[in-house]
């Protein structure tokens, strides 16, 4: 079947009234919720994911797919609107973003992340319509010792990407990993860090703790810094771009698309690196750099597209493979788990219509929430000045309601309090919350593949390293971490994060 | 290493005012939030938090912090999984990889420690927010409890009431009716809008 037919297919699966219904609604609850300050993506798509329970599986997937494109917008426009970006990916966007808005031209800003966030969603679909189907053929002759050395490639390069000291994020994804192995052991059945509590004994989900680090830390963190005041958005006046700004526009969304997207396949901070990487090209390119940080349109244009060719080219790795190369995508898989659909290698082969339903299905989100937000964007402003101190007691019951809701389970909102307390704890110390969430999810594959791949040697780890593939993962992920801990190349990684800023 | 020793420059910037001598203005509040901390008069001193800003010091700034909990937490799972079987005829055993990660860990957490003795990272800022951090979460835990016995009304109630509590815009009566018209709205979209199934009132009413 060649690309043209499957998008064909595709998008007969995306275009059903129904289905379309799903994605517009799950653009629009994306989009309203994760405009309160504090809510980022991953916080949205865990509150949103109940309500996606009873749906199709397709269904469900596809209004996922438009809560996730919905709620990036809705951190982008808090991040110009309010200087407070609701994740590490749109800090960058912040910079010149709210900059533009200072100086009057909130909606020009806000439409020009709108459109550069489409021009890169398109590419990417694009990208993902080619390169998941033949990585999944590759993928199919995978055996255990490869999975593992692709699953320590993967947390390898999480470690390199993340922000700030080295040690912190190995030990960040140590941590993970060691939550994951909470619960009954798969091939022994005994109970392991368990501390006789009951409800740990299935283990520790990924929403509560992702909604604990991500949700409840960030609640307290902004009230900490803002003692619940919270700050005024801009006022929006015009809205579209002249035609001038549109032409300005272009090529910083290409050249953020390609690096985001690179940047995207990697596991990781992902979107982040990309965001940051790309603002730093066009500051380099530009012919008066002295522009950027004071309101110029490519600093909002380029990190807008690069974050989201990063995040959508993230969906890749998770399809072929069935890896999550961010907490994000671990989330999608754990959606779909629900559903009884496993991504990796066969999900492709054996169920087209829904993958090529969901790739169909990102064409259209990204297309509906320019057409959404562009005349909704006043409805979101007057969300953002109601003050922050009566708008978070709602963020609130909204985070334990969802993650109640996952497994009507009170336990899972108690573990989403440790963790808001843990969160908040990191941030104290300085390591960042997102390899945890990376450790968790790819911990307990790596510990399975690990003693799945031992057992067929009959207990000789030599077996790494005689299967070629794992081998040369294995070498590849070596070769990352001494790099990343020579001198010079750590100063550059340092500086890729603190340039901008 | 210039990095963090810039970055702590720029932090140190960032919260003193030029032209006033940084250290002993910054020693002086540091001393009057420990007199507010301490004194039995606790509510007569109210310092605001921004001011609680320790020096980084020796023994205590987020390296050493870092180290110090990353040990203990070694330690806890070390000890923890101490009867599991470390290795198995095929393979290894249940053991193995816990006790690996951990040992892994420690040696991090011991890295880090030493590493915040010789060259002290960035200040720890500990009483900073520890107040919201304290009753957002309690909130959150007040909710898990009562949910199961008591139902979704008193639940959103009584978390509403404990988080609303961190900030001080919001007096006792403003949260009780902040509280209770969320109760209210929680009750009517997710119940009898949405259908989940909650218990919205305690059996006995």
């Amino acid at each position: 079947m060649g690309i043209f037919e499957s998008l064909v297919l595709g998008l007969s699966v995306a275009c059903t009234p129904s289905n379309l219904m799903l994605c517009f609604a799950g653009c629009l609850l994306g989009t309203a919720i994760g405009v309160l300050p504090g809510i980022g993506p991953l916080a949205t798509m865990a509150m949103l994911l109940p309500v996606t329970f009873h749906l199709s599986p397709a269904g469900a997937l596809i209004m996922l797919a438009g809560v996730y494109y919905g709620a990036q917008y809705g951190g982008s426009t808090t991040a110009i609107l309010l200087k407070l970006p609701g994740e590490a990916s749109s800090v960058v966007t912040c910079l010149d973003g709210h900059e533009m808005a200072l100086q009057g031209n909130a909606g020009v800003a806000l439409a020009v992340a709108a459109l550069s966030s489409l021009i890169a969603g398109c590419l990417t679909t694009v990208l993902i319509a080619l390169a998941a189907p033949s990585l999944a053929e590759v993928a199919l002759a995978f055996q255990s010792a490869d999975y593992v050395a692709v699953l320590i490639l993967g947390l390898v390069a999480a470690i390199v990407l993340s922000q700030g000291s080295l040690l912190k994020a190995i030990a960040a994804i140590l941590v993970g990993v060691l939550l994951g192995i909470i619960g009954t052991d798969v091939s022994t059945g005994e109970h392991r860090l368990t501390f006789g509590l009951a409800p740990l004994v299935d283990g520790v989900g990924f929403v509560p703790v992702a909604m604990g680090l991500f949700g409840v830390a960030e609640i307290v963190s902004n009230l900490a810094s803002t003692a619940g005041h919270g700050t005024q958005p801009v006022a929006v006046k015009r809205l579209w771009p002249s035609r001038a700004e549109l032409k300005a526009l272009l090529f910083p969304s290409l050249r953020g698309t390609v690096v985001g997207a690179a940047f995207g396949l990697l596991p990781g901070g992902g979107p982040t690196i990309g965001a940051f990487s790309a603002y730093s090209l066009e500051k380099k390119l530009s012919a008066t750099p002295a522009r950027f940080g004071r309101g110029a349109l490519e600093g909002v244009a380029a990190p807008e597209a690069a974050n989201n060719a990063a995040a959508q080219a993230s969906f890749i790795p998770m399809l072929s493979l069935g890896i999550p190369p961010s907490a994000l995508m671990a989330l999608m898989i754990g959606a779909m788990m629900i559903h009884g659909i496993a991504p990796g290698p066969n999900f492709i082969v054996k169920q087209p219509a829904l993958f090529w339903g969901l790739i169909a299905s990102m064409l259209i989100g990204n297309l509906m929430l320019v057409l959404l937000n562009l005349p909704l964007i006043r409805i979101w402003v007057l969300l953002l000045r109601v003050p922050y101190r009566y708008l978070y007691p709602s963020i609130l019951v909204l985070c334990c309601i969802g993650t109640y809701s996952i497994s009507n389970s009170a336990a899972d909102v108690l573990i989403m309090a440790v963790f808001g307390f843990v969160g908040w704890f990191m941030k104290k110390i300085e390591i960042e919350p997102a390899p945890v969430l990376m450790g968790l999810v790819l911990g307990p594959m790596l510990e399975e593949n690990f003693r799945r791949a031992l057992a067929v040697s009959g207990g000789d780890p030599i077996i790494f390293l005689q299967r070629p593939i794992s081998a040369g993962l294995l070498a590849v992920s070596a070769a990352l971490l001494v790099a990343a801990a020579l001198p010079w190349i750590r100063r550059k990684r340092e500086t890729v994060f603190t340039d901008p800023l | 290493m210039t990095n963090s020793k810039e970055r702590q420059r720029r932090l140190h910037d960032a919260y003193t005012v030029p032209g006033v001598r940084p250290q002993s203005t910054q020693r002086g509040e540091r001393a009057k939030a420990l007199e507010g901390e301490q004194g039995a008069t606790a509510a007569a001193v109210r310092v605001p938090e921004f001011a609680i800003r320790a020096k980084a010091t020796r023994s205590s700034n987020t390296d050493t912090v870092a180290g110090l909990a990353l040990c203990a937490l070694a330690l806890l799972v070390l000890y923890n999984t101490r009867s599991l079987e470390r290795t198995a005829l095929m393979g290894i055993g249940p053991g193995t990889f816990p006790s690996l990660v951990a040992g892994l860990l420690a040696a991090i957490g011991v890295v880090l420690f030493v590493k915040g003795v010789i060259r002290p990272a960035a200040a720890m800022a500990f009483a900073e927010g520890l107040r919201p951090a304290l009753l957002v979460t309690a909130g959150v835990a007040l909710f898990a409890l009562l949910l199961p016995g008591l139902g979704l009304v008193p639940a959103v109630f009584a978390l509403v009431l404990v988080a609303t509590r961190s900030s001080s815009g919001i007096s006792l009566r403003l949260a009780c009716v902040i509280a209770a018209i969320l109760a209210v709205a929680t009750a009517l979209v997710f119940v009898a809008g949405l259908a989940l199934p909650f218990r919205l009132l305690p059996l006995w009413i």
